[in-house]
């Protein structure tokens, strides 16, 4: 029988293996690029975004657009940026309501553009992530997917270390690609992050029958706004959507779980960017497949151990040890 | 000194938001603390969740105008006609959410009596009229309909079932003559 002096160092290396786990999960020093990887992808997606949208901005951002002036602040939240604002400010200056649109998409892009070459990233980051929320809440009623997850995304490059891998400020010089402890609690921010929104997904999914006996994916199909090809003919083979909707919520239910370990991720992220394929071919949701895609293959496919750049960093457990003394257990 | 642990911290309290918005946790109700929240929520989308075509499958709303003009002749048309797919899905989500919002109004008792709504469920079939007339300037008058398409079941179509759309409400809009004023000003 042990006593209890060795009871109380088996608990003393268990919690600081636990602890040691934990700061590694959280903080080891990891590579900037998969940051930098969602930067220009959702970069990339939204410059093509807006440039499907932008011949038809006056249709959904103008007062006499689709949804007039008072009635599209019925569906906005209070103290949310909307393009009325700058309009207002700016006609006594004899600016027109179309050209601030314009003028505003034109900085909208602009800032898109610098965010994805990585040029004056921060800065270009928030201008995105502002006007991309202004034209989002003035623009509410034809919101879907996209703008829901460009808007969480774009708000955490603010702060993490975006710019500082596969960027002009690291080509001239204005930032260095290092390994940090920033970017591992950066990437890991992320990758809760996107783990949490599958999870909910599956699980809100998994809660309607019509998801375990295939009605849920014959109805999407079958829906007007949806409906890409005539698929009726799977009636017949009802075991087919079946397979689908257990495909989509194990797929998704069981994402936060399958995408960490090394065995399994690589199936995994097949899996997803197969779903989200088929989602954009058979729902027609394009951008959505193809921004959902970008962010898992960003934030869990490009590798994120730093390679030559650890000698960069010269973070030892003796430096680490000020601020291990805020978190470590109290056993230790 | 502090960078990290408080970096780590607010990360932590920004992830706890995310999570009260995933599983739908209201936090409205709490005083002072909760529209700070919804508010933080707005801007940064941590209150969003992600239940996407979940848990059920239950129709979609749509809108129809029927344009007719002065001789009489009548065309259906949509709220936008559009070149490229995204802004047809944008476009559908917009006509989704008037939906959305018509088939409260008409079919919740709370609403179907309150006449703040109903006023603005006319002011907004109005609007979209107004729109159309816009786009179509030889229109005397535009019906609005709103309808709801629900898609029936893989044994029901075996069966020789179809799904179909169903008109649920109908406004009629004129018009107005242009008014004239001889010899004064306007």
């Amino acid at each position: 029988m042990k006593s209890i002096g060795e009871i109380g160092q088996d608990l003393d290396l268990t919690s600081v293996r636990v602890y040691d786990a934990v700061h590694s999960f959280f903080f080891a020093p990891a590579s900037p690029r998969p940051i930098a990887a969602l930067r220009i992808g959702l970069a990339m997606v939204l410059i093509l975004q807006a440039l499907l949208v932008a011949p038809y901005a006056l249709e959904f951002y103008a007062r006499g657009g689709l949804i007039q002036e008072s009635l599209s602040l019925f569906f906005t939240e209070p103290l949310t940026p909307q393009i009325h604002w700058v309009v207002r400010t700016l006609a006594p200056l004899g600016i027109s309501e179309t050209l601030c649109i314009y003028g505003l998409g034109l900085t909208y892009l602009a800032s898109l553009i610098m965010m994805g070459l990585g040029w004056h990233t921060r800065a270009a980051t928030l201008t995105t992530w502002f006007l991309h929320w202004m034209f989002m809440v003035s623009g509410s009623t034809s919101n879907y997917g996209v703008e829901l997850f460009s808007h969480v995304f774009l708000f955490y490059l603010i702060f993490m270390p975006a710019g500082d891998a596969l960027s002009v400020d690291v080509h001239v010089g204005r930032r260095r690609e290092k390994a940090t402890p920033l970017a591992r609690l950066s990437l890991r921010v992320l990758q809760l992050q996107l783990c949490l929104c599958y999870f909910s997904s599956g699980f809100e999914k998994a809660k309607g029958a019509g998801w375990w006996n295939g009605e849920a994916l014959w109805r999407s199909l079958a829906l007007p706004d949806y409906k890409q090809f005539d698929l009726s003919w799977l009636s017949s083979y009802p075991y087919l959507p079946m397979i689908g909707c257990w495909a989509t919520i194990a797929i998704e239910g069981l994402y936060c779980i399958f995408i960490w370990p090394k065995a399994t991720r690589r199936y995994w992220i097949v899996a997803v960017v197969a779903m989200h394929l088929g989602i954009a071919i058979f729902l027609g949701l394009t951008l959505f497949g193809v921004i959902m895609c970008v962010l898992t293959l960003a934030i869990f496919g490009v590798p994120a151990n730093p390679e030559l750049s650890w000698s960069t960093v010269q973070v030892t457990k003796e430096k680490r040890a000020w601020w291990w003394l805020l978190l470590r257990p109290v056993t230790r | 000194m502090l960078r990290y642990p408080l970096i780590a911290l607010l990360a932590a309290g920004h992830m706890a938001i995310v999570t009260t918005g995933i599983f739908q946790i209201n936090t409205s109700r709490i005083p002072v603390l909760g529209p700070m929240l919804d508010y933080y929520g707005s801007i940064t989308g941590a209150k969003a969740s992600y239940g996407f075509f979940a848990p059920e499958i239950t129709g979609q709303g749509g809108v129809e105008f029927e344009v007719i003009d002065g001789a009489g002749h009548t065309k259906i048309v949509p709220l936008m006609s559009a070149t490229n797919h995204e802004v047809e899905v944008r476009a559908a989500d917009t006509v989704e959410q008037i939906a959305g919002m018509f088939m409260t109004a008409i079919t919740d008792p709370a609403e179907v009596n309150n006449p703040k709504t109903q006023a603005l469920l006319h002011s907004l079939a109005a609007s979209l009229c107004g729109t159309v007339m816009g786009n179509h300037p030889n229109a005397h008058e535009v019906v609005f309909r709103l309808r709801i398409f629900t898609p029936i079941s893989m044994s029901d179509y075996r069966k020789g079932l179809r799904s179909h759309w169903e008109t649920v409400y109908e406004a009629r809009f004129r018009r107005e003559p242009p008014s004239f004023h001889p010899g004064g000003e306007i």
